[in-house]
């Protein structure tokens, strides 16, 4: 079911009738037919093809990789049962289109009844995502799950939502520190489930031999996949990388870098487009920095969509293609510039077992240890947790 | 583009890199020439900038006057004054507007409320500003807004034969004066007066209102054909563009208007669209000689306009849009 706005959520959305639908086991039958079928029509429609978030989406929801998903949660011979918790709400963040369907789709294989809480921004492909959902709910063979599922659009402070809060069996928040912060506050039911994802940080190791040694293909294949861990998204999502390190000796970093400079500066002038209020930002930033600081930070402006700081500063988070520039020698020197929020460290050209040894020894935790290319490829885990798992309870049977 | 006033830039920069602290953080942050050798060399400061931190290059025992813009959009710009800048910003104004419209006090008719003077917005800065060049002043409208038309009409009897200074923003000379005139189809004679106004064309561009239907629809119900736009803003009170008897708008003589590219950032050159970027000489009490706006214009030389003046000729062209800038951290 879909609510287009807050007065039909207000006037038509009860929770009463949707909690007349049970709890399913996880990965459902009914529910993975369902995404199936959901799948093939994204990857089917013409208007989908625009939307790269969609289509991996789709791509996500293929036969094969949710049985792949089910087997890493399920074993073939369990005698364990796991059940969505009931009702959980999801409030999905504004500004990435896409995130609402990842998190509706945890909920929905953890087998609740999922209420998600979608952008009032307008988004096409989150439209044609619900065409195509609702489209699919209005069979005969999937209305329960259209009964047991809505998306809805309300106000920030609505009072429906909030009572909504106070009734569900699972919450799930995205949206930073400040979204967090106010829906910590609000009343819950006592079982209530609560995830949260806040403002992270995140950053990138860069073996500076094996980026030298690149030749021109790999090396556009390279920053293609740093462009979509960072630039996609105006570097503002928590895993895309504020920190790159430069691993090598001096002379190494110094050519890496220079290699780094030209070449994604020669991809970025044909791919990214940086509005120029945008632009405009950078400059508000670098004060901003100097003001956490309280003193200058050099930046290296090597043009005006990459820029690099070289500052020691824990408390600075650089966007829209701001990045801090450190050189290391050795690997270690990575956990001293952890910062408390570090989510993820992206690697390039380095065994990533060395860097979680590396974390391990030093008692400095992140959340997730990926190559580059893989920042926003969000799945089952995030921020550390397994969503499946979170989102449902273990019936015990001895 | 040469100007004589780049050393006095210089010096300003060098003057609040020692007194601003965070001024000068960020202009050591920065990838500068080496040498500045041209306005483009000279760095700039996003006018944004005074919405987000406090900005002064004096002690705050100092400050005379803080200055507020306009808050409609959310923050609001703050202007820290001593009374040597305040000084030197009141006769720079004095300077400029002798020049266009020669000396002495007018009888002057704001087209708004006698509470917006009160207040503490650009609106009020720009009345009050103003206020200097006029002499009994009659504010034309009510605090509703509403045109108060005898009023009006007494005050335009009284000084029959005098020159009237006709003061407000674009957009309040349209709404409340135009308009109610053109509803009842009264018309004024003020045919012997003149109109300055400015605060942006963004409301009239809305409404597909012309400067060429503005001036028309002036001419026909108040009679004025002597209209003149200025562009200033309250980050640069005292260094204002005016627009001449000819129809162009001028950088001042205590100024310098640049244009940047909306990419690069660098300066365009004359009769490209960009960023505009004005330069003052008279800002001393905060760093905001060189600011970086986010309205769009174009330059032509001064020697396209016959009236003689020196400085450039600036299109206005509207303002930056506004950017929705992706990431994961808000929920609204």
């Amino acid at each position: 079911m879909l609510y287009k706005s807050e007065k039909e959520f207000q006037e038509n959305f009860d929770l009463q009738t949707l909690c007349q639908k049970n709890s399913k086991p996880i990965f459902a039958e009914e529910r993975v037919n369902f995404l199936v079928s959901l799948s093939k029509s994204i990857l089917r429609s013409p208007a989908a093809k625009e939307f790269p978030d969609l289509i991996t989406f789709g791509y996500y929801c293929r036969k094969s990789n949710l049985m792949k998903l089910k087997l890493s949660q399920i074993a073939p011979d369990s005698d364990s049962f796991r059940f969505g918790l009931g009702t959980c709400l999801h409030i999905a963040p504004s500004n990435i289109p896409m995130n609402f369907a990842f998190s509706f789709l945890m909920g929905f294989l953890s087998g609740n009844r999922n209420i998600v809480r979608i952008p009032t921004k307008k988004f096409e492909q989150l439209d044609v995502f619900l065409n195509l959902f609702l489209e699919l709910c209005h069979t005969n063979e999937f209305k329960n799950i259209g009964l047991a599922n809505c998306f809805v659009r309300t106000e920030r402070d609505s009072n429906k939502l909030i009572e909504l809060v106070a009734n569900s069996d699972a919450l799930v928040v995205w949206g930073g520190d400040r979204t967090v912060k106010l829906f910590r506050q609000l009343d819950k039911k006592p079982l209530c489930i609560e995830v949260y994802f806040p403002d992270r940080v995140s950053s990138v190791v860069l073996d500076c031999q094996h980026l030298i040694s690149l030749n021109e293909v790999q090396m556009e294949s390279f920053c293609r996949d740093f462009y979509n861990d960072t630039y996609l998204v105006d570097q503002n999502a928590c895993s895309s990388p504020s920190i790159i390190y430069w691993y090598g000796n001096e002379a190494k970093q110094d050519q890496a870098k220079q290699k780094f400079i030209h070449q994604m500066n020669k991809y970025l002038e044909s791919s990214y487009d940086l509005a120029t209020v945008s632009k405009i930002d950078k400059f508000i930033d670098v004060i901003t920095f100097c003001e956490k600081t309280n003193g200058s930070i050099n930046v290296e402006q090597t043009s005006g969509k990459l820029w690099l700081l070289d500052t020691d500063s824990q408390e600075i988070k650089p966007k829209l293609g701001t990045f801090i520039s450190k050189g290391i020698t050795k690997l270690d020197e990575i956990s001293t510039y952890i910062r408390k929020n570090e989510q993820t460290l992206l690697y390039f050209g380095i065994d990533p077992k060395e860097l979680l040894t590396m974390i391990v020894e030093h008692g400095k935790l992140v959340d997730r240890i990926v190559p580059v290319g893989q920042a926003l490829s969000i799945g089952m885990h995030w921020d550390g947790k397994n969503l499946i798992d979170t989102l449902s309870k273990k019936i015990e049977l001895r | 583009m040469k100007t004589l006033n780049l050393d006095r830039y210089m010096e300003l920069t060098d003057q609040h890199k020692a007194n601003c602290k965070l001024y000068s953080y960020y202009i050591d942050s920065l990838t500068l020439p080496s040498k500045i050798k041209t306005l483009a060399d000279l760095p700039f400061l996003p006018v944004r900038a005074f919405k987000e931190f406090d900005l002064l290059s004096v002690a705050e025992t100092e400050v005379f006057k803080v200055m507020l813009s306009s808050g409609t959009t959310g923050k609001q710009s703050k202007i820290y004054l001593d009374k040597h800048t305040a000084k030197q910003q009141s006769k720079g104004l004095t300077d400029s507007f002798k020049e266009y419209f020669g000396s002495g006090r007018f009888p002057m008719l704001i087209i708004d409320s006698e509470n917006t003077a009160r207040g503490r917005t650009a609106r009020t800065a720009a009345v009050n500003g103003f206020s200097l060049y006029g002499k009994k002043r009659c504010f034309a409208l009510d605090s509703n807004m509403e045109l108060k038309l005898q009023e009006v009409q007494d005050f335009i009897k009284k000084h029959e034969g005098q020159k009237i200074f006709i003061f407000g923003f674009t957009f309040m000379l349209y709404q409340y004066l135009i308009q109610p005139l053109k509803n009842s189809g009264i018309k004024l004679d003020l045919s012997n007066s003149f109109i300055l106004h400015g605060g942006g064309w963004k409301k009239l561009v809305n409404l597909n209102v012309s400067d060429n239907n503005f001036k028309s629809m002036l001419k026909e119900y108040t009679g004025c054909g002597a209209v003149h736009n200025y562009y200033g803003m309250i980050e640069q009170t005292g260094s204002i563009s005016f627009e001449c008897e000819r129809g162009h708008i001028h950088a001042p003589s205590n100024g310098d208007v640049l244009i940047r590219n909306f990419q690069t950032f660098d300066v365009n050159k004359y009769g490209e669209e960009g960023i505009i970027q004005v330069c003052s000489t008279i800002q001393e009490s905060y760093p905001g000689h060189s600011l970086l706006t986010e309205d769009i214009g174009v330059l032509y030389p001064a020697s396209k306009c016959a009236c003689g003046r020196k400085g450039d000729i600036l299109v206005i062209k509207g303002r930056l849009q506004s950017a929705e800038i992706r990431g994961c951290s808000d929920a609204v």
